[in-house]
């Protein structure tokens, strides 16, 4: 069968273009002047932000993220080979990789003219192995192998409220913390709000390859847990469904202060009993269940803290907007803790 | 009677709805805990259900397992044909109460 010209043309560009990244890997890793390519392909280099971390460096992360999905998407530049640069980083946290995950799977989604997203990992030794064992590479096609710890359950994937999986969660604390399933019981129930938030909201967000990312560490006699949804997030959901509509929609503040409250009898579906997972996972975070919890969705972070007894939420406006929510919590024995 | 959720059903019950995920509420209501409420109604007879034995529970799933049974069964009194026992964790007990009580609540 004869191929047109055009797509000869398109085929050999691409075919050239891969032998040529095979063969010039220093010119990748910026070793050498990157303006030596041979030809003129539209092609960009990104640097991530040193500190790849949502958690402490929100606004950084969202903002690189932000560009380079309008640098794809801009009929100007309409980049067709993306390269994401992390040599330079020296602190990563999972939350990250796991909305890197993300943004990775649905940049294609927002440029047709995008043929490929590459990349490398971090020099930084530390960095490395955080990115190698926390199962990030398994959902990309890489070089790098992933490595297996006993400290981490890996990224995980998933499109449907997955109890078996938050009870792998739960074994895991008991191995790792050595206490018990009756120890985990309201953890578990808490934990599953969350997933339950989470796949609600993620709806058709990631079509066929998932609605939420889940992934636990062990660290100092802690058990730290994010789950993250790429969907539109808790605001913009409250948003769409008219949920507050003696609110001002505009303080972001309020509209997610009164999402997390209990008592608005604000079932869309017009029942009482329904839409409690919010203030549900609220009172969790209040009882101690969900230890140093943080939720960010949209353009709100809120944080609740149990210190001397004493609980301290507190709402933050974020000067960059996710898409959709991160949820950050905590599992320790307070005993441990206390020695 | 006696219902055994962790024997009979699950020890890692799930989300409210079948759609939802596996082990759900719905699929508990309609599969074991509405079949033995109408046997029970009709024996004239008490059934116990053991809460033990789990990972824990979603407070939706437990909503949609005795709550959703007080809205099939409006005109019943539902919780005096059950006996809840959880001695892991004895404030599922007031929750279920709760739920059944405020199973019918509609929005202002």
């Amino acid at each position: 069968m004869r191929i047109s010209k055009p797509k000869y043309r398109e085929w050999k560009k691409h075919f050239d273009y891969r032998r040529w990244l095979r063969n010039n890997r220093k010119v990748l890793s910026g070793r050498k002047d990157t303006k030596e390519r041979p030809f003129s392909f539209k092609r960009k280099v990104f640097k991530l932000p040193s500190n790849m971390s949502l958690i402490n460096n929100f606004d950084e992360v969202v903002k690189c993220f932000d560009e380079i999905k309008y640098l794809c998407t801009r009929k100007k530049f309409q980049y067709e080979h993306v390269y994401l640069d992390m040599s330079n980083v020296t602190n990563i946290t999972t939350d990250a990789l796991m909305y890197l995950l993300v943004f990775v799977k649905n940049l294609g989604k927002y440029s047709e003219r995008l043929k490929s997203i590459c990349g490398n990992i971090p020099t930084d030794e530390k960095c490395k192995k955080i990115v190698k064992q926390s199962g990030f590479l398994k959902y990309l096609s890489s070089a790098s192998a992933t490595d297996y710890s006993d400290d981490n359950l890996q990224i995980y994937i998933g499109d449907a409220v997955d109890s078996v999986k938050i009870m792998e969660v739960c074994e895991f604390i008991h191995r790792k913390l050595g206490c018990d399933r009756i120890d985990t019981r309201k953890l578990y129930g808490a934990f599953g709000e969350i997933i339950g938030n989470s796949n609600e909201h993620a709806y058709s967000t990631h079509g066929i390859w998932g609605k939420w990312l889940l992934f636990s560490r062990y660290i100092n006699g802690r058990v730290r847990i994010v789950v993250l949804d790429a969907g539109e997030g808790i605001l913009e959901t409250v948003k769409r469904k008219g949920l507050f509509e003696n609110l001002d929609l505009a303080d972001h503040k309020k509209l997610l202060n009164a999402a997390m409250q209990l008592g608005n009898n604000r079932s869309r579906t017009g029942r009482g009993y329904r839409n409690r997972g919010l203030p549900s996972i609220r009172a969790n975070a209040i009882n101690g269940t969900l230890k140093n919890f943080a939720l960010f969705t949209n353009d709100v972070k809120y944080e609740c803290n149990l210190s001397n007894g004493q609980v301290l939420e507190n709402y933050t406006a974020l000067n960059r907007t996710l898409s959709g929510t991160l949820y950050y919590f905590e599992y320790y024995l307070e005993a441990e803790q206390e020695l | 009677m006696i219902i055994n959720i962790a024997k009979d059903f699950s020890v890692a019950p799930g989300p409210r709805f079948i759609y939802q995920g596996d082990k759900s509420g719905e699929l508990f209501r309609t599969e074991i805990l509405e079949k033995a409420y109408l046997e029970a109604k009709k024996n004239n007879e008490k059934i116990t259900v053991i809460l033990d034995g789990t990972f824990g529970y979603f407070d939706s799933f437990l909503e949609e397992s005795f709550g959703g049974l007080k809205r099939d069964h409006e005109e019943d009194d539902v919780l005096s044909l059950f006996e809840i026992v959880s001695n892991e964790e004895p404030a599922l007990i007031d929750k279920v109460k709760d739920f059944v009580a405020n199973a019918l609540n509609k929005k202002k």
